[in-house]
């Protein structure tokens, strides 16, 4: 009935039993407990299934009464081994193929990094390699806590990393230390990065040394670090106020008007070489009196062409032997003539690309302006452009301690 | 008493429970064993009396010491004092 897979551990046969009153063995297995099921009456006969474990006490029970009993089959797991037997090979697989499966899962296959951005994925790979974590690894080769404390000594931006070992693969996960601008601790001064005329000051800290409007030069002090207290109004009259400058850490925000410039240039005549599908081998054999030609014989008809050696010598007492290849690539020169109008659109699309390494990325160009530098009987189209950028140019720059004099 | 302390008669009385899937099964809880038993007739006894299932192709599907499942073309059940 439900028992289906305690019957099929347990192993059950099935029966035949012939004789007489039935009834009486049925009751007789009830009440000593012998578990039967699929009770059939055919013809004279009665088919019914019994545990393994009960079969015995079923037997000597049908023996005691005169029954007379044919084992029909067996069935269940203890009795596939008389299969297993004749399919040694099926098993032998079998068990290879769980022993290798078991065997593969000691080691580590994957290593996975998450979470980084800064640091480069190939450090912490190699970090973790280095402490015994990598493809191939036997997992009790290392120790998961180990690895993670040698890491993070080894990998100073790092301020957290655990390694997620899910199987055959790992998943280091990293969180990376925000660090603080390690070059300016102390008090400093915002000054220019570039030449440009000033367009708006915003001073969080610090005091303001350039008003919009005023030109300036890259180095100068935008917003000073050094700050001198008001004079309190009551001691505005007294000639010596007894008031000391402090430093502080200038921070703010300085917008100007920059240039940015770039040149480019555009030939009217443009030639350009190719290489076309002919070529000619030509394989000669060394020894030490002479170069014999094996292959490729003919002259060379080619007007344009570029020659490429391959040699292979071994040296001997006697002198070198060996084989050179020379191969002859036919070349031919592409010319383009292109008018004015298109030399200029050229030479200028050249110039905006010069222009834009020049300048940092991010910024927007408010302004461009295009100047041709060639005159017009000059084979190549010059032209310079010029930018005007508003962008922030503010720059801390530590103070000298010694620039306050008392 | 059952009946005043809400307990089903089947646990305290000893009394047979039939529950019949289709005209295929027949499964029965508090038997006393079998009487007789051929493929068109099965006498089982009860507590009081005898269950006479009458049919085609009668089959005992599980027999334990409480329970019986008895499978096969069914009939008639009848109740026999």
């Amino acid at each position: 009935m439900a028992k289906k897979l305690s019957d099929q551990i347990g192993g059950f046969i099935s029966l035949g039993l012939q004789g007489e009153n039935y009834e009486k063995i049925i009751n007789m297995a009830l009440a000593r407990g012998i578990y039967i099921w699929d009770i059939r009456r055919e013809n004279d006969l009665l088919y019914l299934k019994v545990r393994t474990s009960g079969y015995d006490a079923f037997k000597s029970l049908a023996n005691e009464n005169g029954f007379k009993l044919h084992l029909l089959k067996r069935q269940g797991m203890p009795f596939w081994k008389m299969v297993m037997k004749r399919r040694l090979g099926l098993l032998g697989g079998g068990l290879i193929f769980v022993a290798a499966l078991y065997l593969m899962s000691w080691f580590i296959w994957q290593v996975q990094v998450s979470g980084n951005n800064k640091v480069e994925e190939n450090r912490i790979l190699m970090s973790a390699a280095k402490h015994g974590l990598y493809p191939g690894a036997v997992k009790w080769n290392f120790s998961r806590i180990q690895v993670e404390e040698a890491m993070l000594r080894e990998l100073s931006e790092l301020s957290y990393i655990e390694c997620d070992i899910q199987g055959v693969k790992v998943n280091i996960k990293v969180v990376e230390k925000i660090l603080p601008d390690r070059h300016i601790t102390g008090p400093c001064h915002i000054v220019a990065a570039r030449d440009g005329v000033v367009e708006e000051v915003l001073v969080l800290e610090g005091q303001a040394s350039v008003q919009p409007g005023a030109v300036v030069a890259k180095g100068s002090i935008l917003i000073s670090g050094v700050v001198f207290p008001p004079v309190p109004y009551v001691q505005q009259d007294d000639p010596d106020p007894n008031v000391q400058p402090y430093h502080v850490r200038a921070r703010g925000r300085v917008m100007a008007r920059t240039w940015y410039e770039g040149y480019g240039e555009c030939s009217l005549i443009y030639e350009k070489t190719t290489y076309t599908q002919e070529k000619r081998n030509k394989l000669y054999l060394i020894t030490p009196w002479k170069k014999v030609l094996l292959l490729g014989r003919g002259e060379n008809t080619f007007s344009h062409y570029e020659e490429e050696t391959q040699e292979k010598v071994w040296n001997s007492q006697i002198g070198n032997w060996g084989y050179s290849r020379l191969i002859t690539k036919e070349q031919q020169i592409d010319v383009t003539r292109y008018s004015e109008k298109e030399a200029v659109e050229i030479a200028r699309e050249k110039a905006l690309q010069s222009l834009k390494q020049n300048m940092e990325p991010g910024l927007r160009i408010s302004d461009s302006h295009f100047a041709v530098l060639s005159s017009p009987s000059d084979p190549i189209i010059r032209i310079k452009v010029s930018a005007e950028i508003i962008q922030d140019i503010s720059q801390p720059y530590p103070i000298d301690t010694g620039e306050i004099s008392n | 008493m059952a009946d005043f302390l809400e307990i089903p008669g089947d646990l305290v009385l000893d009394i047979p429970k039939l529950t019949i899937t289709g005209r295929e099964e027949l499964y029965l809880e508090n038997h006393k064993g079998i009487i007789e038993y051929s493929t068109v007739r099965m006498r089982i006894n009860l507590s009081r009396g005898f269950l006479e299932v009458c049919g085609n192709n009668l089959m005992i599907m599980a027999l334990m010491p409480d329970e019986m499942k008895i499978a096969g073309d069914i009939d008639s059940i009848r109740f026999v004092d």
